[in-house]
């Protein structure tokens, strides 16, 4: 029971839309600290996300928030901080006033908002901007308002919808620090299809692909699973086309007429769509370390997956659907 | 405080300064008058004004003139929802209608058709006088001559008439309800107008009077100005896109939907309890020898107005939050108009409905008869603004779940989630 108070325990999770179904059979338990929601877009995270916000209700299964159940969404919203995707506030409203009216609608006392208003624009770099209007606020700023209303009430779980989307690469380093550095005391689901944010302050993540789980673990875990399928090779240019064809590229280097390619390879026996690729001859023969491998792509070497060629693999795995990098 | 931070925001809407600017302007416009005060009638004066008297005598031979002069004309003005409209009857209607004046009038329809000397009564100008003035005068209405039958019963007269105004397609001044007001007007008799006098210098009756007349005005504004601040209120979240962020608080839905809708109530009661104010001081002015009495022309003043408010508001939050600001202010709209013209100046008050209205300092007999029907029509409409209230922190507690089809996906930027 201890446990279950300090986590959220989703089980066997549906929801429709209409006939859409778009949560199937979710189960995952989410402990203290940053926890990453990855998939595609429609994957259904902003779907878990509004569940776990009491935006949204469930039509099957349970979900516990710290030993609360969902169905006592007031309880809930005593104790859960949300930053939406899209973040707004009253453009005329000044970012104290913003700050203020939330608190307000939490039921916090006077002396406690203030004290939190004060604490919270310090830690977020907004003091100076206490007495603007919202709609001066850069888009940065307005998310880091985001988060600092998510905090005003110091919630124990605090829920971020994609907050690093459309923000410059300073802005988002500073986000994810930001959001690491409140994961400290607290559970901070973290939701986005931006892998580098997911591998740069997750520790445990989840998959989501059409409303399905399809991974749950550490990062180091999906590491572990892509080993071994992902290789490096100089080609070229003229056979880049063919390469995208055969394989799912995951990155390509172009210098001068050769192209340095990153591509999964060796994957059909765990591919329960079986979606042909051209390293049939690699799964046969092994891996030929440093030489390129007979049926790989000449010159081909394994090379250390990273976060983005590991989930690729994840949904490849899965029998996702992946669309080729074919021109 | 919530709703002082609320009542903030009512304020600085531009919505509210426009509720603001209609209120001081029909204050201004309609209900300042002369300070002339009200005195006693004096018999040698030999007139004291007009009444209206539901007198066959009176009645009838006025209307069938009137209806005889416009049958002539063949055109009949009518205001079948509140504007006016020049009607001209088809042939057969046309027929019809002489029919019902050959049964008025005695003539026949040839009689009737084949008088070529009618003249509309007017006035009329031509020609210059000796100061070289242009010359206007009044020519009153030429007509055939003819006689009311003597066994007309004014039952048969008021079903003819109902008839002609069902042909002129309602609207006209020959509905029976309007007759009276139409042409039942005659002048008062010294007794009538001293009654009238002592009735409104009764003791707390002459206070009740001026704030009557004051409601009667400020009525129509807020019969239908609550919507646009209600609604421009509801909005501002779907506008702000700060609904999610709302939602997931800890206030309850009574919470947030009765705040707000307080706070609205409290901000637009205020101007009109400042033009109540400003009634009462100045009315003081116009009788420095008198002590009227406030309280209770206060009380009813509150009591007339308030549900007002408060239903239009409930009505404005509910539909607002149900479909659209712009259908809430499209539906009040609509009710404020219909009602508008269904409800005489002064006279029997419905027991349910959304205006009250007596505009006359006098007829304080007329006003006290009705007041049982004014205690119903403001309770009932009371009740619905608390059943729209009710309604609207139901709808919001529901929206807040998810719930309600496809409108319950918009708590954010409108687009559908799944697709994040």
């Amino acid at each position: 029971m201890k446990q279950q108070s300090n986590c959220i325990v989703i089980s066997h999770v549906d929801k429709y839309y209409g006939k859409k179904q778009a949560l199937r059979d979710v189960d995952l338990t989410i402990e203290r600290g940053m926890f990453g929601l990855l998939g595609r877009n429609g994957a259904g995270k902003t779907t878990l996300m509004k569940t776990l916000a009491t935006l949204h209700e469930k039509q099957g299964g349970e979900i516990s928030v710290c030993g609360i159940p969902i169905s006592h969404a007031s309880e809930v919203r005593g104790i859960i901080g949300y930053l939406p995707q899209d973040f707004s506030m009253y453009p005329n409203m000044t970012v104290y006033e913003c700050l203020d009216y939330l608190g307000t609608l939490s039921q916090m006392p006077r002396a406690q908002r203030q004290k939190r208003i004060e604490m919270l624009l310090k830690r977020v770099n907004l003091s100076e901007k206490k007495r603007s209007r919202v709609r001066s606020l850069s888009g940065g700023m307005k998310r880091r308002l985001g988060i600092a209303q998510a905090l005003l009430h110091d919630p124990r779980v605090l829920i971020v919808d994609e907050p690093t989307a459309g923000l410059d690469p300073e802005e988002r380093i500073r986000f994810r620090n930001l959001l690491c550095e409140v994961a400290e005391d607290r559970i901070v689901i973290l939701s986005t299809h931006i892998v580098g944010d997911i591998e740069a302050t997750c520790e445990n993540i989840a998959i989501l692909n059409e409303g399905e789980l399809l991974w749950k673990g550490t990062v180091s875990q999906l590491l572990e699973n892509a080993r071994g399928k992902v290789y490096v090779a100089e080609i070229p240019v003229s056979m880049l086309a063919q390469a995208k064809r055969d394989y799912i590229v995951t990155g390509m280097l172009r210098s001068g007429g050769a192209v340095t390619v990153r591509f999964l390879a060796g994957a059909e026996d765990n591919n329960p769509a079986g979606r042909p690729v051209g390293a049939t001859a690699a799964a046969e023969s092994g891996r030929e370390s440093g030489q390129g491998a007979r049926g790989l792509l000449p010159g081909a070497r394994e090379a250390m997956p990273n976060c983005e060629d590991a989930y690729m693999y994840c949904l490849y795995q899965h029998g996702c659907e992946i669309a080729g990098g074919e021109e | 405080m919530l709703f002082f931070k609320e009542c903030k925001k009512v304020l600085f809407s531009m919505t509210f300064v426009l509720y603001v600017v209609t209120v001081v302007a029909m204050y201004v416009t309609q209900f300042i008058h002369d300070s002339t005060p009200i005195t006693a009638p004096l018999r040698e004066t030999g007139e004291y004004g007009m009444t209206v008297r539901e007198t066959p005598e009176v009645i009838m031979p006025a209307a069938v003139e009137s209806l005889f002069g416009e049958y002539l004309s063949g055109s009949y003005p009518a205001y079948p929802i509140m504007f006016y409209k020049n009607v001209k009857l088809k042939e057969d209607k046309r027929l019809e209608m002489r029919a019902i004046l050959e049964e008025l009038t005695g003539l026949s329809g040839e009689e009737i058709d084949g008088f070529e000397d009618s003249r509309e009564a007017g006035y009329f100008s031509g020609g210059l006088d000796e100061a070289g003035n242009p010359v206007t005068w009044y020519q009153e209405m030429v007509l055939p001559p003819y006689s009311l039958p003597e066994d007309l019963t004014y039952e048969h007269f008021c079903e003819l008439m109902e008839r002609a105004d069902r042909l002129i397609g309602g609207g006209s001044s020959y509905a029976v309800d309007r007759l009276p007001s139409f042409f039942g007007r005659v002048p008062m008799t010294y007794e009538e107008a001293l009654a009238e006098y002592e009735a409104l210098m009764a003791p707390g009756e002459l206070g009740k009077a001026y704030l009557r007349l004051h409601c009667d005005y400020m009525g129509i504004n807020l019969a239908v100005m609550p919507v646009f601040v209600a609604a421009g209120l509801w909005q501002q979240d779907k506008r702000a896109r700060i609904q999610a962020l709302i939602y997931t608080r800890k206030s309850s839905g009574v919470r947030i939907v009765g705040t707000r809708f307080l706070a609205l109530v409290g901000c637009m009661t205020v101007p009109v309890l400042l033009t109540l104010v400003y009634t009462v001081y100045t009315t003081c002015g116009m009788y420095p020898q008198m002590h009227i009495s406030w309280g209770s022309g206060l009380g009813m003043a509150l009591l007339w107005l308030l549900p007002d408010i408060l239903a239009v508001s409930a009505l404005g939050a509910f539909l607002t939050e149900l479909f659209s600001p712009l259908l809430a202010i499209f539906f009040q709209g609509i009710w404020w108009f219909l009602t508008m013209s269904r409800t005489e100046l002064a006279g029997e008050v419905a027991r349910f409905g959304l205006q009250v209205r007596h505009n006359s300092l006098g007829k304080v007999a007329l006003w006290q008869s009705q007041w049982d029907n004014f205690l119903c029509n403001r309770l009932a409409l009371t009740a619905l603004a608390m059943l729209a209230l009710a309604l609207t922190v139901w709808l919001y507690e529901s929206r807040r779940r998810g719930r309600g089809g496809r409108m319950s996906h918009r708590t954010g930027s409108g687009r559908r989630e799944e697709d994040a």
